[in-house]
């Protein structure tokens, strides 16, 4: 493979990129931060799960980006009384056609979002996430597939609003990344404010369609990983699990399970797409320190002992990222 | 005469009154039922024979001293007692039970069998034991007869010469044998260790002597030596860019830490730009900086080959850098 090639082909292949963001840009304000990570979801086929406090505009960032592209999206607002049939759809009976016939649901979309994950209880949460892994629903005795591109884009409240049931590791770990949304600055809430008075509010319009992701998708896939790339995420991977062996003892105690080999193939994957959004055909170690605490916040358990001394999942990976020693 | 022990048969209860061993109670025993008490001096007459088989031996070979009691009447018979020896040339072996006998002619007859033996040569006699009946208020005192023991000495032939004594057979050593030895030696060798331990332990703050550190040698020194050792290596020349461009974009990133005090090895390029800004104020030493680890990037991660001439000029840019950059010492501190 020619890195200079593919330089060049990425060069062009990226270019809806910045169409993209501008687009995006209209209508968020501030939180350039969240619009990558949401792009890096869309290039590298991984599911995102938003968490930040109500009326950081989480659902309207999703929305727009499903709005940029020519595809199928729908919205699920998870509750408590949310069964899975409301999601994946159900057989029913036609007085017609004196059958059963199936209503396939909101889940047979190209974008979904699912507000507030964490309000439904965890059967509804597993049918999702099982869709999610799988790709396919089964209702009844028949198996569909769920189209390309299939991405989950979820929310989360804090865990500490009241109502709200925390999701599973094993299931969380099924997100590619995990982002928190903090508030914005001054300034851009001051824009956020003018925009809203206005007498129409800005939308966005689609830029591109299904077809395009799928292509950027392929490209993304050939972005070169170098060997020392590798050895740098399965070092940041390994300090999470053996903190001991990357002259962190301190941190033994206080984790207790590190990143899942998942977590490796989502770094390198969320970090070949942030290469693409930069428009490089190679990583380099920037890309891998820049989606590395969004890929392992939710991959690291931490002990009571942790949480009685206030350290978060954050400051382990940080912490992490400043000792283990760059390529 | 011996002392004598009593044995009270009705309860077949041995009553040591003398305060014998064990052994010599064996000697002593007696049994006997008195059914019917009528005075010993009728009747048949009381015996007391001793016997001797053989009576020569060689020395250490075992002979058979039987003592044989024939009474008229059942009678408690109080023996002799031995010790280990009969007299000072012979030992007694082994001690016999005393047994009853059933005879036709004879009403109540006792065994008794010693094996005995002696270590020199000569002729023992064998003294006269004495013993008591005893049959309610009556008791009647007896005596054996007097024997003699002859015992040779081995015959020895002088035409086969005298051969010295036998030395001490040797038998093979068991684990069991060394163990202990084992087990000594394992307990020196962990208090040799406990005391090598003790001794090299780390000595507290108070033991240890006021000794000033010596200066390390300044940042850039290390640097222009790290990078002449690159630059004679001719890695780039071999082909080997990947590892030229790794090591010299350590060597900078290993000043940087020594120079600033910044955790260069832990960045990647644009944090070190990012922190270095402000603590370096000429741009030319920052473009060099820039331009020597971004090409390090690429030929690391892009697979990038540079041209010869870029090869070179990153090498004098390092230089150029770390002279620009180093820390001048002034006598006045």
């Amino acid at each position: 493979m020619d890195i200079k090639e593919l330089n060049e082909r990425i060069q062009q292949e990226s270019s809806f990129v910045e169409l993209l963001s501008l687009e995006m840009g209209k209508v968020i304000v501030g939180q350039r931060e969240m619009v990558d990570r949401l792009l890096i979801g869309l290039l590298a086929n991984g599911h995102i799960l938003l968490e930040g406090v109500p009326g950081l505009a989480k659902t309207l960032a999703i929305k727009s980006l499903a709005n940029t592209i020519k595809a199928k999206f729908s919205r699920i607002q998870f509750t408590p009384d949310l069964l899975p049939a409301d999601l994946i759809g159900t057989m029913i009976y036609s007085q017609k056609s004196e059958e059963f016939v199936v209503r396939k649901g909101p889940v047979f979309a190209n974008f979904v979002l699912a507000d507030e994950i964490n309000r439904a209880p965890a059967k509804v949460q597993s049918a999702l996430l099982e869709a999610m892994q799988e790709r396919q629903v089964t209702i009844g005795d028949h198996t569909y597939f769920l189209e390309e591109p299939f991405l989950v884009l979820a929310t989360e409240n804090p865990l500490e609003q009241e109502g709200t049931y925390p999701l599973p590791e094993a299931q969380v770990d099924r997100f590619m990344l995990k982002v928190i949304i903090g508030y914005p600055t001054k300034e851009e809430e001051k824009i956020i404010l003018r925009q809203n008075m206005l007498a129409e509010s800005p939308a966005t319009r689609p830029v591109l369609d299904s077809a395009d992701i799928i292509k950027a998708r392929e490209v993304v896939r050939e972005v070169y990983v170098d060997e020392k790339i590798e050895n740098y995420i399965t070092d940041i991977v390994f300090a999470t699990r053996y903190p001991a062996d990357y002259k962190l003892p301190d941190f033994k105690p206080l984790i207790s399970y590190g990143g899942s080999p998942r977590a490796s193939i989502n770094m390198a994957l969320a970090a070949k797409a942030y290469a693409f959004i930069k428009r490089r055909g190679y990583v380099i170690p920037e890309d891998v320190r820049a989606v590395c605490t969004d890929v392992l916040r939710h991959r690291i358990g931490l002990t009571y002992e942790a949480e009685a001394e206030n350290i978060t999942s954050e400051d382990i990976i940080n912490e992490i990222l400043n000792t283990v020693e760059v390529p | 005469m011996m002392p004598g022990i009593n044995l009270k048969v009705d309860n077949r209860t041995a009553v040591n009154t003398y305060g014998y061993p064990l052994h010599r109670l064996i000697l002593s025993v007696t049994l006997v039922i008195i059914t019917s008490l009528v005075s010993l001096h009728t009747g048949l007459a009381q015996k007391a024979i001793v016997t001797l088989e053989p009576k020569e031996i060689v020395i250490g070979q075992h002979a058979a001293l039987r003592i044989r009691i024939e009474m008229p009447l059942e009678a408690s018979v109080v023996y002799p007692a031995f010790s280990d020896t009969i007299t000072k040339q012979i030992e007694i072996i082994r001690f016999g039970r005393p047994d009853t006998l059933m005879a036709d002619d004879i009403p109540f007859v006792l065994e008794q069998e010693h094996i005995i033996t002696s270590w020199e040569a000569g002729y023992h006699p064998i003294p006269s034991f004495d013993f008591l009946a005893v049959a309610g208020q009556d008791t009647l005192q007896f005596r054996s007869d007097a024997l003699l023991l002859e015992v040779q000495t081995i015959d020895i032939d002088p035409e086969k010469g005298i051969k010295d004594i036998k030395a001490i057979w040797g038998i093979p050593l068991t684990f069991r044998d060394i163990l202990p030895y084992l087990a000594g030696l394992i307990v020196l060798g962990l208090l040799v260790w406990l005391m090598i331990r003790y001794l090299k332990r780390p000595k507290g703050k108070e033991q240890q002597p006021t000794v000033w550190e010596q200066p390390d040698i300044p940042a850039h020194m290390a640097a222009f030596s790290s990078l002449s050792s690159l630059k004679n290596k001719k890695l780039w020349q071999a082909g080997k860019y990947k590892i030229y461009h790794s090591e010299l974009a350590n060597i900078l990133r290993l000043y940087l830490e020594k120079r600033y005090s910044i955790r260069a090895m832990e960045m990647t390029t644009s944090e070190i730009m990012a922190v270095i800004d402000p603590l370096i104020k000429d741009p030319v030493h920052l473009n060099n900086l820039q331009q020597i680890l971004e090409v390090a990037d690429l030929v690391k991660f892009a697979k990038f080959i540079p041209e010869a001439s870029l090869n070179e000029s990153s090498m004098e840019l390092a230089f150029d850098f770390v002279d620009g950059t180093k820390k001048i010492v002034t006598d006045a501190g």
